[in-house]
């Protein structure tokens, strides 16, 4: 197995690695954070995207459609990927939580990809010129990546912290 | 009725997981990238092997919208 595919194995598995540590951050803290808030939102998001995606797909296959296509898809990326983060940012002021570093290094991750969508929105539709091509579709699995990684690392730091602590006690 | 916040939480986190398993069909992104597909793709774009399919990543997995 190459670089390459275990890349694209953790980009389409990542959802259910991000699930267990979640619900394994959750099971052992017992406490409705900001981390809790933003991973819960990834979770429910990502499907949305997925169904969002297959939607688009459908549609393009009508050539008429496929303008419009263009404009939903960069725009409805971009777009619920922000709303993502200020629900999040919302419910934690609500709930008097403080942002962790995680949680504001994800929320960076998804603001980022709001970016990147319209920026590829631009290059690709607007000045239809396709320099960003292939940034735009090295960078968003990166980030995806990226975005898996933290929350599996910092769910699985936390978990051994609790039980070290536990022990020292 | 309290409910439990967490309870939700974790009923939300779950219950997308398990659509995302239903809806999504994971394709390896390796095999979108065959040369040989690809080349036999810019003959024949409308062939079912070159369909664009999601590949169960958020923010379209880095894909671009059909041209």
């Amino acid at each position: 197995m190459d670089l390459d595919s275990i890349k694209d194995h953790i980009q389409q598995y990542g959802l259910y690695i991000q699930l267990i540590a979640c619900l394994a951050y959750i099971w052992r803290f017992k406490t409705a954070d900001a981390f809790v808030y933003m991973c819960v939102g990834i979770l429910v998001l990502t499907p949305l995207h997925v169904v969002y995606e297959t939607k688009l797909l459908a549609l393009s296959e009508n050539e008429e459609m496929r303008s419009l296509v263009r404009n939903l898809w960069y725009f409805g990326f971009a777009v619920t990927d922000i709303m993502l983060v200020a629900i999040v940012v919302h419910l934690t002021k609500k709930g008097k939580v403080q942002l962790d570093y995680p949680t504001k290094a994800l929320m960076a991750s998804f603001l980022l990809m709001a970016v990147i969508q319209f920026a590829g929105y631009v290059d690709q539709v607007v000045t239809n010129t396709d320099y960003l091509a292939n940034f735009y579709m090295t960078s968003i699995p990166v980030i995806n990546i990226g975005v898996t990684i933290i929350i599996a690392s910092f769910s699985a730091g936390a978990f051994v912290a609790s039980f070290v602590n536990d022990d020292l006690r | 009725m309290k409910v439990n916040k967490l309870a939700v939480l974790v009923a939300l986190a779950v219950s997308a997981s398990a659509a995302h398993a239903v809806v999504a069909k994971p394709k390896l992104v390796l095999e979108q990238k065959d040369k040989e597909v690809v080349e036999f793709c810019k003959l024949f774009p409308d062939a079912s092997i070159c369909k664009q399919d999601t590949d169960g990543a958020g923010n379209g997995g880095g894909k671009r919208p059909p041209e």
